[in-house]
Order: structure tokens, then C-alpha cells, then sequence
């Protein structure tokens, strides 16, 4: 899988990563199982500190989408993360009132954003399927 | 005098400097100069004029000096030669770097008038599946030119007594002959440096594999296959330079067990050394660095470009970027792999590839 940061972005360079590796597992163009560079492999191709990415592989490691062994190397969890529970929900709803609130007030209707929703989840699938 | 080898000296650098004139047509079309530019720009008029004019004055110069050079060669002493044959040498590559320079400087002031990055995306795009591919040729290819040492080693051993006594140590310019009294440290001279030269070798390819990636943003796939493809077909003219060498090694260290065959070994040695050569031009012309020269299909983007990195190179040739935890990177303005300055490893390296010959002369001598 191709990985593109971006240096001059507002996001940071471990948000940028992890959020294309999700991304990349979501698609399938990280298959479970499959390798990932070492800390200092990624750092180096990136020319990036090695913080960096080990923040990025730490947090992915958390959220149970990566495994890090000492021998073997970065892998892409074979179970995947944990299926959200009713905790995660509960999470979830708390990030996403004030996101939807913020939209509300910018004009972007309850329809709207399904729609917008259904689209990316639309493209995910096609990246999936290409 | 020995003219022709004198001759084949200055033959070397002369076409090492022709070389030197046509670097900025080999160069990844990403940059002109040692100064990064979006790849749609490289056929831009104004930039093949540079590039043409680099070359042209380059080659003026180039023949001129070698042309002055040969004329007086039979007027001077051999002294003089070695001092010409130097001064030649790094002259021309002070003078070409001089001339570089003025393009780099030009380069530079063009692109901040021009902006060329203002509306695209700067981007650094990486395989994550990079260092899986097949890279470079196995290392375990070295253990041919090793068992080469190890035979001939064996075999100066087994014959030992039959040696003529006096070993030709050293055979200068005007082709005098020292000598050297037969002892197995003397012997043991010519496999040290075989030796030394296969662990180089080794280092190289260990290089080649472990070099930063660098994939370029406008088109991903297209660069990916040609700098696999790139870094492959050097390993494999590093694996062939190792055994040439080593067998051209092996040959001079026969000509101490059968003096005869002294009659041919500096046809062997230019040979060899003209083979490498040749083939280095054949491969840099075909491959282009980064293996920015091969032809592979694939579709281009153009809203984004790759993130200017000019500030890390110094003049455009040094890299030195204290982020990067790279140590090996590739050359802008060049064919093949530099240094990243900032890393304190690439010093400790320097020091090593410039100190290990010399304590094995030391230890010989």
C-alpha cells in the first residue's frame, strides 16, 4: 500500500499515518496478517523522526488494529480491532454530537449527511473491489 | 617510458570526465541542478539549454585538456606526468563543479520567482510493501569471488617453494620493476586487498538494499517498478565487478608463481578495468538514476507533487537532514547513493573505508 503524508498539512504526521493505515485496512489493501515496515524502516522512507511512527504503531497497537512482536516485526492484526460494544457507542456519540452539532449549524441537514455518509462508504467498498 | 599505460591513465579520466558532462541527462527528471522541480517541468526549454550547455563546455574542456596534456606528455618527466595525470584529475572536477554551480544558483532563483508548488499538494509517498520486493542480487553471490582468494591462497601455498625468489612488488610509470625478497607476507599481500575489496563490495549491495525509498509523488507505481528495477541491475554490476576484480587479483598473483605470464597482465588489468567501465556507461545510459531512463507504463498525476526537500541538500549535492533517520540516500545530481551528513553513522563509515586500507598496509608493510 502506498502511505502519502503530507508535511505542510495541519494534521499531524502520526495522525496522517494512522488514519491511512485504517483507511488501508478498511479498503483491504492491508490484508490481515500482512507486514508492516519497522519503526526505523518507515522513518527513514519517510524522513521522519522515529517518535513519529512509533507513536502512529503504538496507538494503531491500542486500538488492536496492529500487532508489534519483538522478532517477527509490525504485523496487521489477524483478528482485527475488537467489534464495538456498547461502550464504544457510548464513545462514539460523544464524539460525534458536538461534529454534528457544528454541521447542523452550517447548514448540512440530517439528509445530507446521510447522504454524504453512504457515498464514503460507497467508495470504500469500490477501492475494496478494484 | 611506459607510454601506454600513462596513455590508458589518462584515457580513464578523460572518459570518467565525459561522463562527469552528461550527469545532469541522467539525473530522476524531478530535479535539474540539484534543485527539485515538478516532473513536468524537466523539458522545459530554458532548463535543456542549461543541461545542453553543462555538457558541451564541459566536453570543450575536457578535450582541450587532454589534447595539451598528450601533445607535451613525451617533453615531461615522469614526475611531471603523475603531478599532470593529478592535476588533471581533480582540476576537472573542480572546474565541473564550479560550472554546476552556476546552474544551481540560476535554478534557484527561478523557481522562487516562478512558485511552481503554490497550488499542488506536497507530498512524500511510500510503499509499505517496499522492502519485500527482490531488491538487489543475494549476498551469498560473494562467496564466489571468496572461494576465488581461498583457492588462489591455497594454491600460492602449495607451490611455495617453487616461487622465484625475487617478487615483483611494484612496477612504475616508466615500467621499472621493484623487487621484493619471497616471503608469505608478501604473498598474502595481493589476497588482503582482494579481501578488502569484497567486503567493499558486500557493504555495496548491503547499501543498494537498505537505501531510503524514494517514490515519486506524481507517479507512485511507474518509480517504484523503476527504482526496484534500478537498484537490482547495479547489485548484479556489483556482483560481476567483485568477481572480475577478484580473478584480475588472482592473475597478478600468478604472474609471481610463472613470470611469464607477466606478458599479459596489463592487457588482463585494462581489460578488466575497461569492461567495468564500459559496462557502468552502458547501465547509466539505459537506467538513468533512480531508474529515472526505463520505460514503464503506467498513468500520471498531476495535482500532486513531491514535497520540496531543497533546504536539506546543501548546494544541492550534500544531503543533511537531522529528521531523517536515513543514512543512505540517493544522489541528486549523480548516479548512485550518497550520505545523509546529519547522520553521525555516515561519518564513522567515511573514516572507516578511508582508515581499514591503510591499516592493511600498515599491517604488511
Amino acid at each position: 500500500m502506498f502511505i502519502q503524508i503530507n508535511f505542510e498539512s495541519d494534521v499531524p504526521i502520526y495522525e496522517q499515518l494512522k488514519n491511512q493505515i485504517i483507511i488501508g485496512i478498511a479498503k483491504k489493501e492491508l490484508a490481515p496478517g500482512d507486514r508492516l515496515p519497522s519503526v526505523r524502516k518507515l522513518a527513514s522512507d519517510i524522513g521522519i523522526n522515529l517518535h513519529t511512527v512509533n507513536k502512529a504503531y503504538k496507538q494503531l497497537e491500542e486500538k488492536g488494529f496492529l500487532i508489534i512482536h519483538r522478532q517477527k516485526g509490525v504485523i496487521i492484526n489477524p483478528d482485527g480491532p475488537p467489534q464495538a460494544d456498547e461502550t464504544y457507542t457510548k464513545t462514539l456519540k460523544e464524539t460525534l454530537l458536538p461534529m454534528i452539532a457544528e454541521l447542523e449549524l452550517r447548514g448540512i441537514d440530517k439528509i445530507n449527511l446521510l447522504s454524504i455518509i453512504n457515498e464514503i462508504y460507497e467508495q470504500l467498498e469500490v477501492d475494496r473491489d478494484e | 617510458m611506459n607510454n601506454y599505460i600513462i596513455f590508458f591513465v589518462i584515457l580513464f579520466i578523460f572518459i570518467s570526465n565525459v561522463i562527469q558532462s552528461f550527469i545532469p541527462h541522467w539525473t530522476r527528471r524531478t530535479e535539474n541542478f540539484g534543485v527539485s522541480i515538478p516532473e513536468h517541468l524537466y523539458e522545459r526549454a530554458d532548463f535543456k539549454q542549461m543541461r545542453k550547455n553543462y555538457t558541451i563546455v564541459l566536453n570543450v574542456a575536457n578535450f582541450i585538456a587532454f589534447l595539451v596534456f598528450v601533445l607535451l606528455l613525451k617533453s615531461l618527466s615522469e614526475t611531471a606526468v603523475i603531478a599532470g595525470i593529478f592535476i588533471y584529475l581533480f582540476a576537472f572536477i573542480a572546474f565541473g563543479f564550479l560550472y554546476y554551480l552556476r546552474f544551481h544558483f540560476k535554478m534557484k532563483q527561478v523557481k522562487q520567482t516562478e512558485d511552481w508548488f503554490k497550488d499542488k499538494e506536497e507530498v512524500v509517498i511510500i510503499d509499505t510493501k517496499f522492502s519485500e520486493e527482490k531488491l538487489v542480487h543475494s549476498s551469498g553471490w560473494f562467496l564466489v569471488p571468496l572461494l576465488i582468494v581461498v583457492l588462489t591462497v591455497m594454491y600460492t601455498m602449495s607451490v611455495y617453494d617453487d616461487i622465484p625468489n625475487e617478487i615483483p612488488i611494484h612496477t612504475s610509470f616508466s615500467g621499472e620493476v621493484t623487487y621484493d625478497e619471497k616471503s608469505i607476507k608478501t604473498l598474502l599481500i595481493l589476497p588482503s586487498i582482494q579481501l578488502f575489496l569484497i567486503v567493499v563490495f558486500i557493504f555495496v549491495n548491503f547499501v543498494i538494499k537498505h537505501s531510503k525509498q524514494q517514490v515519486s509523488a506524481q507517479n507512485p507505481e511507474v518509480s517504484k517498478k523503476q527504482n526496484i528495477l534500478f537498484r537490482r541491475r547495479w547489485s548484479l554490476y556489483n556482483i560481476i565487478t567483485a568477481i572480475m576484480m577478484t580473478l584480475m587479483m588472482s592473475y597478478s598473483q600468478f604472474t609471481f608463481i610463472y613470470p611469464a605470464l607477466k606478458t599479459y597482465e596489463d592487457f588482463v588489468t585494462f581489460g578488466v578495468l575497461g569492461a567495468m567501465f564500459v559496462g557502468m556507461i552502458v547501465l547509466t545510459i539505459f537506467t538513468g538514476q533512480g531508474g529515472s531512463r526505463i520505460k514503464v507504463d503506467g498513468n500520471r498525476e498531476t495535482t500532486r507533487v513531491e514535497r520540496d526537500d531543497d533546504k536539506y541538500w546543501k548546494l544541492g549535492q550534500f544531503y543533511f537532514n537531522k529528521n531523517d533517520p536515513s543514512i543512505f540516500v540517493e544522489k541528486r545530481f549523480g548516479i548512485g547513493w550518497t550520505n545523509n551528513w546529519a547522520h553521525p553513522i555516515s561519518w564513522i563509515l567515511l573514516i572507516v573505508i578511508i582508515a581499514l586500507p591503510l591499516i592493511i598496509i600498515f599491517l604488511l608493510m
